[in-house]
């Protein structure tokens, strides 16, 4: 069973440090079934996204999508209020035209759908993220040169030793321990 | 003549003729330090050209400044045209803005692997088009300094915005478009910026720090981004279409002959993605040139937008013809009157589109080493947007020309050229700042990339092959 997150002095992350991403699998594999870790104490480090499916330890659900849609339809309802309802508290009577015409409300609709939708997409990835934060975490600078990171968060020393272990014989080029905030 | 004989006799090495490197696969690193080395490194040349177009955006500022104190009518608009170099500038800007964030945003839906050293710098060209064109509207309403009465918000004078305006319609798309493209760009830098976070000190490792968010490029992030851009990517593509279709409706929901037409909306859509290929092609060479990046921005790469400028060009023939062919068929008084005028007083206008919009791209594009060349492709570009220009004068100005009670040919005064060649300054100097302050190659994306190519050999030739960018089933 994995080792659920605690605050004690004793838990440390162990960061092994690749440079072939088939070495890196390795140690995500052995880490994930010998020793039985959860994802959330797992974490692939890399400066270069990987195909889908290729080292992921991160299997927590994405909402952006949905978060998108309500945003989307919030952003109509205040495009419609904008639009129609304002014109309706402000009467402007042009060309014999009706004060909240179809048309134009739609306009301003259709753009407040789209402001409402991709702003909310952007701070909603952001916020899965747990991003931004500028605190001190577990990282290496070589990662943002080539090399991989993978992070294993670890409740004893026992564990730790063990995750070194695995990191090694799958051929890190490093390991270490980082006791900075793993998440 | 000789930079362009010795260009026009250039043989490109084999590994420069294809998108597939032949040269051994760089490292993430050696990547990196190529492509930070325009941001690291700051040499007289950058002071020099920032100075340049400093100094202009300067004279347009201050010549702006004497328009505030003397009143629009130093700009030479007047009865009937009232609408003249602003709108013009405007027009012409916000499409230039339209390609940007269009080619980035459709190679990345259709996972072109040459993408890659592309979309920074057009989605930087996209922000900084868009910030000028921005300004226009804001010079046009004369009364500058009261430009916040357009906003919505409870006052003591009643007033309120009449959404029923297309005007408004406009400052809607412009804006909500802006801020869209800086999402949208902004996205993208977040894992350079840290990259630079770790190559830096002092001041500038503070900015990037804060820039790049606390980005360290774990699975859990990657993974969002990529779903990020996959929203973004899609829905940006609309945005970008409903600004110029409404630009285009600023003109066709007038009553004004000349102007109210139904093919406005598609024909400035078209426009814009012309003048903005063709700006991509110009700020591409500039770029190549200046930050060494031949090993990034290859001759394939000119190719693929010069086949794609073409293909766009003859599009925009069709819907330039077309609405002259419906003005002229038709037979209708006020239309064919707007014809004879843009073929009497302003002929040289449209000599100037037929030449440079038609003539220029038609006979230079279709020819496979002209479009794998890099400056004669710079050329067709800067052609394609003097073209451009042009066209949005003829649309613009012509129209109104003959009014009902006055009549008036529009002559420029040295106010209105200066703040249009002032905005050019602006749009150089902003675009030269940013050079400095991120890497104008996406490094993740170039890695990725790198990572995802390479050659298998088939039948005894070498081939290109990619990996899939998503899982199958």
């Amino acid at each position: 069973m994995a080792e659920k997150y605690t605050t004690t002095t004793t838990e440390t992350t162990v960061l092994g440090l690749f440079e072939e991403i088939d070495q890196a699998a390795a140690a995500l594999e052995r880490l994930k079934s010998e020793r039985g870790a959860a994802s959330q104490d797992l974490m692939v480090l890399s400066s270069v996204p990987f195909p889908e499916g290729v080292l992921e330890a991160d299997r927590s659900p994405i909402r952006l999508p949905l978060i998108t849609v309500i945003f989307a339809v919030t952003g109509i309802l205040f495009g419609i209020a904008l639009a129609a309802g304002t014109a309706q508290l402000y009467l402007i009577r042009v060309g014999g035209k009706p004060i909240s015409p179809v048309p134009p409300t739609a306009i301003i609709a259709y753009e407040m759908m789209m402001l409402f939708a991709l702003s909310a997409a952007f701070f909603a990835a952001l916020f899965e993220m747990r991003l931004p934060s500028w605190r001190s975490k577990v990282y290496d600078p070589r990662i943002s040169e080539g090399m991989i990171g993978i992070a294993a968060h670890c409740a004893t020393e026992e564990k730790a030793k063990q995750a070194e272990m695995f990191c090694r014989e799958a051929g890190a080029a490093d390991v270490r321990r980082d006791a900075r905030s793993f998440e | 003549m000789a930079l362009i004989e010795r260009e026009l006799n250039y043989e490109p090495p084999l590994e420069e003729t294809t998108a597939v490197a032949h040269h051994p696969v760089p490292t993430p690193a050696q990547t990196n330090t190529d492509l930070t080395r325009g941001v690291l490194q700051t040499g007289l040349a950058w002071w020099a050209t920032l100075g340049f177009f400093g100094a202009v955006f300067g004279w347009g500022a201050l010549v702006f400044a004497y328009q505030i104190y003397n009143g629009m009518g130093s700009y030479g608009n007047n009865r009937p045209v009232y609408w003249a170099l602003p709108i013009i500038n405007f027009v012409f800007w916000a499409g230039v803005a339209l390609s940007g964030t269009m080619i980035s945003a459709i190679l990345r839906l259709l996972h072109a692997g040459w993408r890659r050293s592309l979309t920074r710098m057009t989605e930087t060209l996209t922000v900084c088009a868009l910030a000028v064109a921005g300004v226009f509207p804001l010079l046009h309403i004369g009364r500058n300094w009261a430009f916040y009465w357009m906003l919505p918000y409870p006052n003591e004078r009643q007033l309120w915005p009449d959404y029923k305006s297309p005007l408004l319609w406009d400052a809607t798309a412009i804006s909500v478009y802006l801020i869209t493209s800086v999402i949208f760009w902004f996205s993208g830098i977040v894992p350079d910026f840290a990259t630079l976070r770790e190559r830096t000190i002092g001041w500038r490792r503070f900015l990037y720090t804060v820039l790049a968010l606390g980005w360290r490029g774990s699975d859990r992030e990657w993974r969002r981004l990529k779903v990020l851009f996959g929203i973004l990517t899609v829905m940006i593509i609309p945005v970008f279409v409903s600004l110029h279709t409404i630009v285009g409706w600023d003109f066709g929901m007038s009553i004004v002959p000349g102007w109210h037409e139904n093919i406005f909306a598609p024909y400035f859509v078209c426009g814009a993605l012309y003048s903005g290929c063709g700006a991509v092609l110009v700020i591409m060479y500039f770029v190549r040139r200046a930050f060494s990046l031949q090993q990034y921005i290859l001759p394939q790469h000119f190719d693929n937008i010069g086949k794609l400028l073409f293909s766009i060009s003859v599009l925009w023939f069709y819907f330039f013809a077309g609405d002259a062919w419906a003005d002229w068929f038709s037979r209708d008084p006020t239309h064919v009157n707007w014809l004879n005028f843009v073929f009497g007083g302003y002929k040289w206008v449209l000599i100037t589109i037929i030449v440079f919009g038609i003539f220029v791209p038609f006979s230079m594009l279709v020819f496979g080493r002209v479009r794998r060349n890099p400056l004669l492709m710079m050329l067709v570009g800067v052609a394609v947007n003097v073209a451009m220009f042009s066209e949005r004068i003829v649309v613009v100005v012509p129209a109104p020309s003959r009014d009902i009670l006055t009549w008036g040919n529009f002559t420029p005064d040295w106010v209105g050229l200066s703040v249009t060649v002032g905005a050019f300054g602006l749009f150089g100097f902003l675009y030269t700042l940013l050079t400095k302050f991120i890497p104008i190659v996406s490094m993740w994306e170039y890695s990725e990339g790198e990572h995802a190519e390479g050659i298998e050999m088939v039948g005894g030739a070498a081939m290109p092959v990619n990996v899939r960018e998503e899982a199958i089933g």
